[in-house]
């Protein structure tokens, strides 16, 4: 009895031992993981240039309000370079915070942290980074700066694609601030700044 | 003699035979999931060959060019953005110029063509990872991409496996970092305490009622 | 299996009288030769550890850094030169800036012109316009 009994589990077991082989049947998809979408930066084989990010055509421009000509754009007032901030821009801690974050990011690697023209690449590179901390550039419109970050000068290129007008507006701010800490007039300083800057602290 | 049709160690056989089809079951499974967890499967550590030898260790750790002079949009847009050829030329058009390294980069801009780099971070299509509110909330670029400033070729530092996900989304308190800090990749996450990590948490409007690991958070 | 059983010739009587092989294999040497495997993989992962420990360099090396005393000593020509280690180099042009940018100092004593920090020349711009600059 015992022995029938044991046989029958033995048998009812072995009779399922098939049940593993339907692990073969298993086959590894792909299609969730890659689907048929483009995703950024991806290679196309249906646009003629093989990109899937395709370029926006010539002379388009961005719905709502957007103005090329208007000065947050240009930089310029008709035709001249700006001598201010376009009205859309408002000078305060928060323009200035950013315009450092975007000038240490962006600018830094060259013109150096301080805006002498002695950044790390500057270093190392066989080229001369012009410094900020001069009359001509302190002297010159804000718009000027504006418009050497949109359409570059001399070796430097455009920075126009990786820096938003709002941004390059800010930087050119932040410029200002740092041509004002590197020259600036002993009239505005409090007179314990002034114990620091005799002490050179 | 009798029939005895077995020799006298067939027990022991019988006893080893049972203890080596329990290992090699276990052993087999083991292999598969560590199969699963390694270099080999996940390409973690593994750097790939690329059409420039580009190198973050060289153009972070030693030249100090922040991660956003190539991956701009990283603050605004799902993806970190892939440097154009622009990019890459605004400085090798002054340095390094005859390199034949940079072969690559000089064609790309001049016939317009892009370089086509082999991709690191693969996520599944059905996975949407944003970029822009990682950093925004204050996960800095070395707890996803490790340290991304000591790596010569660039290599995936995580699996991608959606549990590691799942334990930052659970626990966002043990990764956070200020907002300042996030392109710092020598940060530690252990310079502020527990308390203030919970306290960016808070102020960074963080949900910890559990909303960060709904499956729409990032499949949709 | 083992010499315990090698005096033993044959089948005993028992086995013989069952039709079966009654006596068990010893199973303590299979335990042991599991427990010293797993030992040697633990010790292996162990000692592993250690060389890595002792022999991995660090990125912030400088042992191969000449200092300025001794760039002075060797009297190398003037810069620029090899770099030795573009990481101090780096570090070093960062740093000289940044505290640049956190002190105060003479630029023109002549003309009354200063170098303050940034933080207060961006308060100072808020206060006193751009044209605080001019």
């Amino acid at each position: 009895m015992v022995n029938s009994g044991r046989r029958s589990i033995f048998t009812r077991v072995a009779r399922l031992a098939w049940l593993p082989l339907c692990l073969l049947l298993v086959a590894c998809h792909v299609d969730m993981y890659d689907q048929p979408k483009y995703k950024p930066n991806a290679v196309s084989n249906f646009f003629p240039d093989g990109r899937a990010m395709q370029p926006p055509p010539a002379n388009t421009v961005p719905l709502n309000s957007y103005n090329p000509d208007s000065p947050l754009m240009t930089g310029r007032i008709d035709g001249q370079l700006a001598d201010q901030l376009p009205p859309e821009i408002k000078l305060d801690a928060a323009l200035l915070a950013r315009g450092q974050s975007r000038y240490n990011a962006f600018c830094a690697p060259c013109h150096g942290l301080v805006g002498d023209g002695n950044g790390v690449i500057a270093y190392r590179g066989p080229m001369t980074v012009t410094s900020l901390h001069n009359d001509r550039l302190r002297t010159v419109q804000i718009g000027y700066f504006f418009d050497v970050i949109t359409n570059g000068i001399g070796r430097m290129y455009s920075y126009a694609s990786r820096i938003p007008p709002e941004d390059r507006w800010a930087i050119a701010a932040y410029v200002r601030a740092l041509q004002l800490s590197q020259n600036a007039d002993v009239a505005l300083l409090t007179e314990a700044e002034l114990q620091q800057v005799r002490a050179g602290r | 003699m009798s029939a005895q049709i077995f020799p006298r160690n067939a027990n022991a056989i019988f006893l080893a035979s049972l203890f080596g089809l329990v290992m090699l079951v276990v052993g087999i499974v083991a292999a598969m999931v560590g199969f699963y967890l390694s270099p080999w499967y996940t390409d973690v550590g593994v750097a790939k060959a690329q059409p420039v030898p580009f190198s973050h260790k060289h153009h972070v750790s030693e030249l100090k060019i922040d991660c956003r002079y190539c991956h701009a949009t990283v603050e605004k847009a799902a993806t970190a953005g892939f440097p154009a050829t622009e990019t890459c030329m605004s400085c090798h058009s002054q340095v390094w110029t005859t390199s034949p390294l940079l072969e690559v980069v000089r064609t790309s801009y001049q016939t317009g063509e892009p370089v086509v780099w082999n991709r690191i971070y693969d996520l599944p299509d059905f996975v949407y990872f944003n970029h822009s509110v990682h950093v925004a909330k204050g996960i800095g670029c070395s707890s996803c991409h490790g340290r991304i400033d000591q790596q010569q070729l660039a290599a995936k530092a995580q699996p991608l496996y959606m549990g590691w996900c799942l334990g930052c989304h659970r626990a966002p308190e043990d990764y956070i970092r200020p907002r300042e800090e996030v392109f710092n990749m020598e940060w530690d996450v252990n310079a502020l305490s527990l308390a203030q990590r919970q306290q960016l948490v808070i102020e960074y409007q963080i949900p910890t009622d559990g909303r960060l690991t709904n499956c729409f958070v990032c499949h949709r | 299996m083992s010499h315990a059983h090698a005096h033993s010739e044959g089948p005993s009587a028992e086995s013989l009288a069952l039709n079966h092989e009654v006596s068990d294999a010893h199973s303590r040497p299979v335990v042991w030769g599991v427990v010293i495997v797993f030992g040697v993989l633990i010790l292996a992962f162990v000692l592993m550890g250690i060389v890595l420990v002792f022999t991995a360099g660090s990125i912030t090396d400088a042992s191969n850094t000449l200092t300025d005393n001794e760039v002075t000593q060797l009297q190398l020509p003037p810069a620029p030169r090899l770099e030795q280690n573009p990481r101090v180099d780096g570090d070093r042009i960062i740093a000289e800036a940044t505290a640049r940018l956190e002190s105060y100092g003479w630029v023109n004593e002549r003309a009354g012109r200063a170098h303050i920090p940034i933080e207060r020349a961006m308060e100072l711009l808020l206060e006193h316009g751009l044209d605080a600059v001019k």
